[in-house]
């Protein structure tokens, strides 16, 4: 420590002022990481981008299944639509009696009478 | 001063190049080679830039080492910016704040503790003549000391650490000139309180402390 900060000796400020900017240079040379920082370091970078890699694998792979998801399931959708029967109108109830009057050379009012029973037997559970 | 800086120029060109390395690095091992390229051109010079707002090693390494795991992660920050230096000193000193302000009361029970037992500081070793700078270094307000370390350190231009800062060049200016003077006048108390050829001892650090 040779600096002086004091005017009567005719040191100026100046001169102190780079004494301190001297000292504190040199203080800035004694200061440096651990001998383990480096290796800690890039360590802990090296697991980081394995990580950072993991984690843009998998938002790759769930975008793609999703978007694959979009695409496929109006296909699924169609595979497993089960269509509920709906029951006949009059016109087709009547058309039918009329087909089942003519193949077997009966009445219309019979025809629609087997028609009934037929529909009857149906919905009868099995025994 | 002491240590020569290069010169600013080729030295943000080789932080860029280190930083577009990593960003290309197909495999960890490629990635991990740039790494220790950019840890090995600025790791020295961030940690005692950390360290001077820490005020503590371990902290200043932490500071880093966050730094440094996220320009691993985005390499392109570093790729892009005007100036790769001034911008890797702004993360450091942003982690450095984060650690700063992070730190618990444990940790504060712990400083306390530390100065109780005579160890105030890890980052220059007790008996280093360099211990009653750090201390000067260490009285002075955080935005002073940061100053003064960029400055001579870095030896940056006052527009230069207003830009890092993010504050005015005259403000930078003024702080650098108040810290300069503080520190004439606690260094000058030790320098009359000790011979002058003699090596700043544990002694002094007890002259600064009284």
């Amino acid at each position: 420590m040779t600096m002086h900060h004091d005017g009567k000796r005719g040191r100026s400020l100046r001169d102190d002022h780079t004494a301190i900017e001297r000292q504190i240079a040199a203080l800035g040379g004694a200061i440096l990481p651990g001998p383990r920082h480096r290796d800690q370091l890039l360590e802990d970078t090296s697991d980081s981008a394995g990580r950072a890699r993991n984690q843009l694998r998998t938002a790759r792979v769930t975008i793609a299944l999703s978007l694959l998801l979009v695409v496929v399931s109006p296909l699924i959708s169609a595979l497993t639509r089960v269509e509920v029967p709906s029951p006949q109108t009059a016109d087709q109830t009547n058309a039918a009696a009329l087909r089942h009057a003519e193949a077997n050379q009966m009445s219309f009012d019979w025809a629609l009478v087997d028609l009934f029973r037929q529909f009857r037997e149906s919905k009868r559970p099995a025994r | 001063m002491g240590s020569v800086m290069p010169n600013d120029a080729p030295f943000n060109a080789r932080i860029r190049q280190a930083a577009r390395e990593i960003a290309v690095g197909r495999d960890s091992s490629a990635q991990t080679l740039a790494m220790a390229q950019l840890y090995d051109l600025t790791a020295d010079r961030l940690v005692r830039f950390a360290a001077s707002i820490t005020r503590r090693q371990h902290d200043a390494e932490d500071a880093v080492s966050t730094t440094m795991v996220k320009v691993a992660t985005r390499p392109k920050l570093l790729v892009g910016a005007d100036q790769p230096w001034h911008y890797l000193l702004r993360m450091v000193r942003n982690e450095s704040l984060v650690i700063l302000r992070s730190r618990s009361r444990w940790s504060a029970i712990g400083s306390i503790a530390e100065r109780l037992i005579g160890r105030t500081s890890d980052v220059v070793e007790r008996d280093d003549e360099n211990r009653v700078v750090w201390e000067a270094m260490e009285s002075l307000p955080a935005t002073q000391s940061e100053v003064v370390v960029l400055k001579i350190w870095e030896q940056l231009t006052f527009a230069e650490i207003a830009e890092v800062l993010q504050i005015t060049p005259s403000t930078a200016a003024s702080r650098y000139r108040y810290a300069l003077e503080k520190l004439a006048g606690k260094l000058s108390r030790v320098s009359h309180s000790q011979p002058a050829d003699a090596a700043v001892s544990s002694r002094s650090v007890v002259e600064l402390g009284q």
